[in-house]
C-alpha cells in the first residue's frame, strides 16, 4: 500500500511539475494539507486532481511541513560526520540545501570538492588519520562512476567510506535537463567492492538503513556502504507534526579471536626459536601499535611492518622491516597480523618470461594468520592471490585478539624462555641498529645529484619536520623505495597512513588532503610526498585544499614519469630480446616538462619550483612550510632522480 | 646508464626500490656480466640489444663516478 502510494504520488508531483508555469506569482498559497498517520514518505496533497488543476503558484513549505532531506540531516548529524565531501549535483540538492541551511553548514560541513575520486580518497585519507569515516555525496550515475576507483582502493584498504548518491528512481518525475539520467539499481556498478548499499523507500527506511549503513561500515573488516538517496524523498514535503524516530548506532565489537587458538598461538610463539611478527593491517586505532609493541617486546621477537597502517615504531630496536627477507628466512613460527597478501610474505616470486616462486621459510616453519580477511571475500574484483598453506588460521580482527594473546604469551613464559628472548632481543637490536647504518650510508650515494636523489629528498624534509608534530599523510609510490622509513624516527599512529590499497593511482593527492583536514584541528604539520603521475590525475583537489584552508605541505617526487611502468616496459623489451633504448616511450611525462608550481599557483596554492639542484631544496621548504604554518597548502615541485 | 639500467639502478647508479647499487665500485667487470643470465628479478641483457662493448662503457662510467662523502660529513644523515 505505501509502495504504491509512493509511485503514485511520485508520478503526479512529476505531471504536476511539468505544468507548472513559470514566474514570480504574488500570493503564496498553502500547501495542501499533509495526509494522516504512518506514511512519511507520502508527500502531502498530491492526488489525480493534482494532475488537471495546476498547484499553487509560489511553492514554498509551509509551516506545519519539513522536507525529507532535514530528516536525513538529524539523521547525519547523528552519526557525528564532521564533513561531507562532494562534487555539487543537482541529484542530491535537497541534501546539499539542508547541510547548508537546516544543517547550518556545521557536522557536516560540505568541502567542495572538483571531481568525486577526489571526495572518496579524501574519505580515505581522512580516516586513516581520524578513524571516524567522512560523508560524500555524488550523482548515482556519473559522480558514482567517477568515484569508483576511489571506493575500489577504500574496500581493498578496508577503510569504511560513508557514500550517499542521488537518484531519481521515478522515471516521471526527472526534470529534462539535469536529471533525466536515471538508474534502475544505482549502487550496482560499485557493488562488488563494497560492503552494503540500500535504496531507502522511506525516511524510517532512511533512517534505519543510515544507521546499518554506519554499523556494518565500521565493523571489521570495515569497507565503504552506499545509501542511494530518492530525489523526491530529499525533497517532497512531509508535515513537520510527524515523529521519526533515529536509531542508535550502537557500533559491534569486533570479533576476537577462539580463546583455544589463541592459547595455541602463544605456545608456538613462546615455543619458537625465531618468531616473526608481520603486520600489515593491523593497527585499526591507536591501540594497535601499543598493543603489538607489548607482544613484541614480551617475546623479544622481531617484527615486520609492512605499512598500511603505522604498525610498529621504524626505530624500535625490533624492527627489522629493512631485513625482511632474511628475518622471514630465519623464521620458525610466523604470524601475519591482518596481512594482506600472506602468500607474498612468505614466497618469492621470479617475475621472468617464465614465473617461478619458492618459499622463503623453511618447510618446518610454522604459519599463522590472525586476520578478519578470513570473514569476507567478494568474487568479482578481487585482492588475493595465490592461496598460502598455514598451520592455524584465526579468523578474527588482530588487533581485538591481541590482548588476549599477549596474555596468553605471557602466562606460558617461563623463566628460561625469558633469558632466551633476551638474547635474542640483542641480537635483532643489532641487526636493526645496522640496518639504520646501512641507510645513512646508502644515503650519501648520489647526494649531490641532480635531478634530486630520492634519498636527499627525504632526509631533507625530515630535517625541517623533526622537530614538529608531523604525520606523513601519504607517500604514494613515492617514497623511493623505502627512504622515510629509512631516515625518518616514525613512532606515532598518525606518524605514518598507509597507501592506497588497491593499487590505483590518483590516491596520493586527494588521500592526503585529506588527511590533513582530519589532522588540521589537532594542529598537526602534514606532510606528502607527492608524485607526478598521481597529481595528474584529478589536481583539483588542491584547489579544494587551498579553498578550505587545509594546511598541507606536498612536497614533489616529480620524476616526469609513470616510472614504475618504464621498469615494466624495460622488462618485456628484455624478455623480448627486442633493445633497450625504447621501453620508455608511452611512460614519460616530458616534452613538454609539466610546470607543478605553476599548477598549483593557477589553483590558488603557494608553491616553489621546479627545484633541480638539492641545495635549493631545504630553503624552499622552510619557506612553505611557514606558509603550511599559517594555515595554508604549499607545494615545492623537486625533480628527482627515476628511483 | 643509457642502456636503461638507470631506471632500476639510477642515474648515478646509486641503487635504489627495484635495483642495488653498482657504483662506484660496486661491482666488479667479472661481476657486470650477472646482466647477461640474472638469477632473480632484473630482467637479462643479451649481447644482441647490449654488446660487450657497451657492457666495458657501462664498467668505466661505473668506475669513473666520484666517491661519495662519508656519511660522517653530512650533518643532515647524523642518526
Ligand atoms: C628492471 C630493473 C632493472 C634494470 C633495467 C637493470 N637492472 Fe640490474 N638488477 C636489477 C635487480 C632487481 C638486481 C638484483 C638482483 C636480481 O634481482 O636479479 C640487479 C642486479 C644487477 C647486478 C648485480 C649486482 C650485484 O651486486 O651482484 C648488476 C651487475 C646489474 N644489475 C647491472 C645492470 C646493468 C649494467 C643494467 C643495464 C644494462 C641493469 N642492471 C639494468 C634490476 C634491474
Amino acid at each position: 500500500m505505501r509502495r504504491r502510494k509512493f509511485l503514485k504520488r511520485g508520478a503526479l508531483a512529476g505531471a504536476a511539475a511539468l505544468v507548472t508555469p513559470g514566474g514570480i506569482v504574488e500570493a503564496q498559497s498553502p500547501a495542501p494539507a499533509a495526509p494522516a498517520v504512518g506514511a512519511e514518505a507520502v508527500s502531502p496533497g498530491v492526488t489525480i486532481g493534482a494532475e488537471t488543476a495546476a498547484p499553487a503558484d509560489v511553492q514554498v513549505l509551509a509551516e506545519h511541513e519539513r522536507c525529507g532531506s532535514d530528516f536525513m540531516v538529524d539523521v547525519i548529524k547523528s552519526l557525528g560526520f564532521e564533513y561531507i565531501c562532494a562534487n555539487p549535483g543537482s541529484s542530491f540538492r535537497g541534501l546539499h540545501e539542508s547541510i547548508i541551511n537546516y544543517g547550518g553548514n556545521t557536522a557536516p560541513e560540505f568541502i567542495t570538492c572538483c571531481h568525486e575520486e577526489s571526495s572518496v580518497a579524501m574519505a580515505h585519507g581522512y580516516f586513516k588519520a581520524e578513524g571516524k569515516p567522512l560523508a560524500v555525496m555524488s550523482h548515482g550515475t556519473v559522480g558514482l562512476q567517477h568515484a569508483a576507483m576511489a571506493l575500489y582502493n577504500a574496500w581493498c584498504d578496508r577503510v569504511p567510506v560513508y557514500m550517499f548518491i542521488g537518484n531519481w528512481a521515478d522515471g516521471a518525475t526527472r526534470r529534462p535537463a539535469e536529471w533525466y539520467h536515471g538508474v534502475q539499481d544505482a549502487a550496482a556498478m560499485v557493488r562488488d567492492y563494497t560492503k552494503w548499499d540500500d535504496e531507502p523507500r522511506s525516511l524510517t527506511h532512511f533512517a534505519e538503513s543510515a544507521v546499518r549503513a554506519y554499523k556494518i561500515a565500521l565493523t571489521p573488516p570495515m569497507a565503504p556502504v552506499v545509501l542511494v538517496l530518492d530525489g523526491a524523498l530529499q525533497e517532497d514535503p512531509v508535515s513537520a507534526s510527524l515523529k521519526l524516530a533515529i536509531p542508535r548506532a550502537t557500533l559491534p565489537s569486533p570479533p576476537v579471536g577462539d580463546p583455544a587458538a589463541v592459547d595455541e598461538v602463544a605456545r608456538l610463539l613462546v615455543a619458537a626459536e625465531n618468531p616473526v611478527l608481520v603486520a600489515d593491517r593491523l593497527a585499526r586505532t591507536p591501540a594497535g601499535m601499543t598493543l603489538l609493541i607489548e607482544l613484541a617486546e614480551t617475546l623479544q621477537a622481531g617484527v615486520i611492518d609492512q605499512g598500511s597502517r603505522m604498525n610498529f615504531p621504524s626505530r624500535h630496536p625490533l624492527n627489522q622491516t629493512q631485513q625482511a627477507g632474511a628475518t622471514i628466512a630465519n623464521g620458525d613460527v610466523i604470524l601475519g597480523l591482518e596481512v594482506a597478501d600472506f602468500w607474498a610474505t612468505v614466497n618469492a616470486l621470479r617475475d621472468q618470461l617464465h614465473r617461478t616462486d619458492r618459499r622463503i621459510p623453511k618447510a618446518s616453519a610454522k604459519l599463522v594468520t590472525i586476520t578478519t580477511a578470513d570473514l569476507y571475500i567478494r568474487s568479482n574484483y578481487q585482492d588475493f592471490r595465490r592461496l598460502q598453506d598455514v598451520d592455524l588460521a584465526i579468523a578474527a580482527d588482530a588487533e581485538a585478539t591481541l590482548p588476549a594473546l599477549i596474555e596468553a604469551v605471557k602466562r606460558r613464559t617461563t623463566g628460561d624462555r625469558r633469558r632466551v628472548f633476551e638474547e635474542r632481543g640483542k641480537k635483532l637490536a643489532d641487526a636493526s641498529r645496522a640496518a639504520a647504518e646501512r641507510a645513512r650510508t646508502a644515503a650519501t650515494f648520489a647526494w649531490d645529484a641532480s635531478p634530486v636523489s630520492t634519498a636527499r629528498l627525504c632526509a631533507e624534509v625530515w630535517a625541517q619536520i623533526k622537530n614538529e608534530d608531523w604525520s606523513l599523510v601519504s607517500s604514494y609510490y613515492s617514497d623511493g623505495g623505502g627512504w622515510p622509513r629509512r631516515l625518518w624516527d616514525f613512532n606515532k599512529p598518525y606518524h605514518s597512513l598507509g597507501h592506497a590499497g588497491g593499487g590505483g593511482i590518483g590516491y596520493g593527492a586527494p588521500a592526503s588532503v585529506g588527511g590533513a583536514l582530519a589532522n588540521r584541528k589537532h594542529g598537526r604539520l602534514s606532510v606528502a610526498l607527492q608524485t607526478d603521475g598521481d597529481l595528474m590525475y584529478a589536481n583539483g583537489v588542491l584547489w579544494t585544499a587551498a579553498h578550505h584552508r587545509i594546511p598541507l605541505l606536498s612536497v614533489m617526487n616529480n620524476n616526469r614519469s609513470y616510472h614504475q611502468e618504464v621498469m615494466h616496459v624495460q622488462k618485456m623489451c628484455n624478455a623480448r630480446n627486442r633493445g633497450v633504448d625504447r621501453g620508455q616511450t608511452g611512460s614519460t611525462l616530458t616534452d613538454p616538462n609539466i610546470d607543478f608550481a605553476k599548477v598549483a599557483q593557477g589553483l590558488g596554492v603557494y608553491a616553489e619550483g621546479p627545484i633541480t639542484n638539492p641545495k635549493d631544496l631545504g630553503p624552499a621548504l622552510t619557506r612553505a612550510i611557514a606558509v603550511v604554518k599559517r594555515g595554508e597548502p604549499a607545494l615545492v615541485d623537486v625533480v628527482t632522480q627515476v628511483r | 646508464m643509457k642502456n636503461g639500467c638507470f631506471q632500476c639502478h639510477g642515474a648515478e647508479a646509486q641503487g635504489g626500490a627495484a635495483g642495488p647499487r653498482l657504483g662506484p665500485a660496486g661491482v666488479s667487470f667479472a661481476r657486470l656480466s650477472y646482466v647477461r643470465k640474472p638469477t632473480a628479478e632484473m630482467p637479462p641483457y643479451t649481447t644482441k640489444v647490449l654488446s660487450d662493448r657497451d657492457l666495458a662503457d657501462i664498467y668505466a662510467f661505473l668506475e669513473s663516478l666520484p666517491k661519495p662523502a662519508p656519511v660522517s660529513s653530512i650533518p643532515l644523515l647524523a642518526p
